[in-house]
């Protein structure tokens, strides 16, 4: 399990916790200081007191200096969901996306467990979906072994089959894809993504060979879903065609994208899992 | 089993390309990705219709069905009805004679009559066209051709040189066409309507003639004659003109070119005018006379005369043997008989049985047999030495009895054992070593021959072949085959044999040379050809004949058998794209 998930970096993601843009956390009590108004020990801020309010927050003390009513506030605790959506279609097969998507789905878990909110993965087996759920920073090695233990993508639809997997109440919703899909399925999917999930993060992982083919020589390329053939002489501009039909779906798909909120986050296994935690995630303000 | 048409074999070309095709076709290394979602983009279209992407599955299949329909398309032998005028055949005699070469206007009669060829034949399209070449052996240059080669045979026609003799070549066209019917064009300088007997045959005769009158003054005669080391020249003038029209005359050395003497002559409209040049001095063996000045035809300016070139009357003896006598009679016309009249010995040829004429005179003479001397009893084979004089047949089964004592330092050209038979002296005298009574030689038929060689190298200058006129054939006496050469010195052709020879086309002065002795001889153009006709046009004659339809049948392949190519090529290059249909 070690080599499958580095020990240094598990201790480097305890340090980590995720940044909450969405307002609606979970219901049950837990470590993230939610912005509402609550129960905490932690003081917020004092508010001129209206009729209606609960007067056992009234600050007398203030009340005997200024002779008027305040009311002190704290802030509310609560618990986060974090959920994981990993895209298992056999696209996600190829080179070393597979793992790298693993590991990411591990180190989000072990960032969410460390912090004792409830993380939760799904992924589509043999047309199936399959939920596992774990809370609680003890669970921290079930999940990475569980994880780990998955066998080689064999799906061939796309992830809006996977949608309803989704718990309710999920609070952070993650989606671990390589984003090979027409745009026009992938804004389908952004716009449920965005209805079942305030706070939706995609990681989308292309492998090197995707972003930059090398290929020579006449070759019959065997889309590994569809099994559609598409024959190809390697020439400087088919290559250059190619990068372009990629910039084109990438710009559409940010595009998208920022349509329903999602956030977005590009990588590649190039960069090894701890670049993408401590380095890109932060980046984009995912974690603190 | 047969094959209709071998040559056919060239179309395995395409089997074969076909092959090299498939060898360098495309192939394509299968490899999965992930996704093929930017590298189809462009291919989006043919995902459309199901119709489409059918045909383009299947393309191969249904390229190669349709070839084969095409195949059996092809078998069944596709034609088309044609029918085309099988056109009444048109022929062409051509006048090649000297007199086409008269100018009356800028062009020659020849080219002129060439252009009018050409034109009819532009209009004859379609019609078979034979043309007549005119001569003493008048040759079909083409018989039964189509235009376009006529077109091509016309522009190639030349200059014979040789009298016309039309009347020949018309008897030719006449026994060829007179059933069939022709349309005959007779292209000449003139020819007179009763030339063309033509009742009872089916053909239209249409006379091109030259209808302008040309300004001539020709050569009629020249001759010359040396004498005493100087020589005479006499040329006859004929003015064929409309007005007086004076001008030189230019005596030349036929070879150097070096302008011996220039005489005036007056040139009164139709009149003959003699002009003799006197004590000239020259060496040439050939001498050119040329009228310098512009006329109408500039063919018969020009004359050529050999200097020494008349025959040499025969003498025999009158106590030779009778069969010697009829010999010579039978080979020259003027044959005189000797009894004891005096000769000029300079201007005979004598044929005596007394070696005192040895030194008489200054001709050499043909000896047979010697008085002053008694024969020997003659013993072995005769044999023959590789002399002109025995081309044509060696006397060598020739039986002799006995012989006379040879002459010494002289030549032998013939022997018999170890003694000579027949010597030539230095002057040239041919001497025969025996009396004609002691052999059977006058009995043989190699005799007369033999008779025929030594009076033609005595009679006529040693150095010259005569006077011909064009493509003249005539007996002469080479050791071998000649080569003949022009003045100039450029080969020209080796005649056919040792003793035949014909002439050269266009007038001039000639070497033979058979490797041993270079004699000349002049070609001249026969009188006829130095008078120039003029006359209208005309057709006369009754052809009744018309162009009979035909109707044939045309396999039509090539517009079937292109498209069968082409969807072979289809097919492949859809083969090289797709590969095997999956």
């Amino acid at each position: 399990m070690t080599s499958f998930f580095p020990t240094g970096l598990s201790a480097r993601l305890s340090r980590l916790s995720f940044v909450q843009h969405g307002g609606r956390l979970g219901h049950h009590k837990g470590s993230h200081v939610s912005k509402k108004t609550g129960a905490s020990l932690e003081f917020s801020d004092f508010k001129e007191y209206h009729p209606g309010d609960d007067i056992r927050h009234i600050d007398w003390n203030v009340y005997a200096r200024t002779d008027s009513y305040f009311i002190k506030q704290f802030l509310d605790e609560q618990e986060m969901r974090v959920h994981i959506v990993l895209d298992a279609s056999k696209s996600m097969d190829f080179e070393d996306k597979w793992k790298f998507a693993q590991q990411i789905a591990i180190g989000l878990g072990q960032i969410a467990l460390k912090n004792g909110d409830t993380v939760s993965i799904s992924r589509m087996l043999h047309g199936k979906k399959q939920l596992f759920t774990r809370k609680g920073a003890r669970q921290a090695g079930s999940w990475t072994t569980y994880i780990s233990r998955f066998e080689k993508p064999s799906e061939t639809h796309g992830l809006l089959d996977g949608i309803h997997a989704i718990p309710k109440g999920t609070t952070l919703l993650f989606v671990v894809t390589d984003a090979l899909e027409p745009n026009e399925q992938l804004d389908r999917l952004f716009k449920q993504l965005s209805a079942r999930c305030r706070d939706v993060r995609l990681v989308s992982i292309r492998s090197k060979s995707e972003l930059g083919p090398d290929y020579q020589g006449d070759i019959r390329f065997i889309d590994s879903e569809s099994e559609k053939i598409s024959e190809v002489t390697m020439m400087q501009s088919v290559e250059t065609a190619y990068q372009l039909q990629q910039k084109n779906h990438q710009l559409r798909m940010l595009e998208s994208a920022a349509k329903y909120g999602i956030g977005m986050l590009m990588t590649t296994p190039q960069t090894g899992p701890e670049d993408v935690f401590t380095m890109q995630m932060r980046r984009q303000g995912w974690v603190r | 089993m047969g094959f209709a048409s071998l040559t056919n074999l060239w179309t395995l070309v395409f089997p074969l390309a076909v092959v090299v095709y498939y060898l360098f076709r495309k192939r394509f290394e299968p490899r999965t990705i992930s996704s093929t979602l930017f590298w189809d983009e462009d291919r989006r279209e043919e995902n459309v219709s199901p119709f489409i992407r059918n045909l383009q599955r299947n393309a191969l299949f249904y390229l190669q069905l349709l070839s084969l329909l095409l195949f059996v398309w092809l078998l069944l032998g596709p034609y088309t009805k044609q029918s085309h005028t099988e056109g009444i055949p048109i022929v062409f005699i051509v006048d090649s004679s000297a007199t086409m070469l008269a100018t009356p206007n800028e062009a020659t009669l020849f080219k002129m009559n060439q252009d009018k060829m050409q034109s009819l034949l532009e209009s004859a399209e379609g019609r078979p066209v034979s043309i007549v070449i005119t001569g003493k052996e008048p040759e079909f240059v083409l018989q039964n051709s189509n235009t376009q080669t006529a077109i091509k045979e016309v522009n190639s026609l030349s200059i014979q040189y040789e009298q016309s003799h039309i009347d020949t070549s018309i008897e030719l066209v006449k026994s060829m066409y007179s059933e069939q019917g022709a349309e005959v064009h007779i292209f000449t300088d003139a020819l007179e309507r009763t030339a063309l007997a033509y009742e009872g045959t089916n053909m239209s005769w249409h006379v091109h003639m030259n209808d302008q009158k040309v300004n001539n003054h020709s050569i009629v005669r020249f001759g010359a004659n040396l004498r005493d080391g100087q020589v005479a020249a006499i040329v006859k003038l004929q003015h064929d003109t409309d007005k007086k029209q004076a001008g030189t005359i230019q005596l030349t050395e036929a070879d150097s070119g070096k302008v011996l003497a220039e005489e005036t002559f007056v040139g009164e409209p139709g009149s003959e005018e003699l002009i003799s040049f006197k004590k000239i001095d020259t060496d040439a063996a050939a001498l050119q006379v040329e009228v310098i000045d512009k006329d109408g035809y500039r063919a018969d300016n020009v004359s050529y005369a050999l200097l020494a070139t008349e025959r040499a009357k025969v003498v025999v003896d009158a106590e030779l043997h009778e069969l010697l006598k009829k010999a010579a009679q039978a080979i020259q016309e003027e044959v005189t008989i000797d009894s004891g009249e005096d000769f000029d010995e300079n201007s005979i040829l004598r044929i005596t049985s007394s070696e005192s004429f040895l030194g008489k005179g200054e001709r050499p003479i043909l000896l047979v047999g010697r008085d002053d001397a008694e024969p020997v009893a003659a013993k072995g084979e005769v044999s023959v030495s590789n002399d002109p004089l025995f081309s044509i047949a060696a006397p060598t089964d020739m039986y002799v009895e006995e012989i006379y004592p040879s002459f010494e330092g002289y030549e032998v050209l013939a022997s018999i054992g170890k003694d000579p038979l027949i010597q030539r002296s230095p002057r040239g005298d041919i001497i025969f070593l025996a009396d004609l009574e002691a052999t059977d030689w006058p009995l043989q038929p190699t005799f007369p021959l033999f008779l025929w060689s030594v009076v033609k190298s005595l009679s006529e200058d040693a150095e010259t072949l005569g006077v011909f006129t064009p493509l003249q054939r005539k007996s002469v006496v080479m050791a071998e085959a000649a080569d003949i050469y022009e003045m100039s010195g450029s080969y020209l052709f080796t005649t056919e044999s040792a003793n035949t020879l014909r002439a050269p086309a266009k007038p001039g002065i000639y070497k033979a040379t058979d490797g041993t002795t270079d004699k000349l001889f002049a070609v001249q153009l026969d009188s006829s050809e130095r008078r120039l006709a003029a006359g209208d046009s005309y057709t006369t004659g009754n052809l009744t004949a018309k162009g009979t339809e035909k109707e044939q049948f045309v396999p039509v392949i090539w517009p079937f058998l292109l498209p069968l190519l082409l969807i072979l090529l289809v097919e492949w290059e859809v083969q090289r794209r797709r590969g095997y249909p999956y």
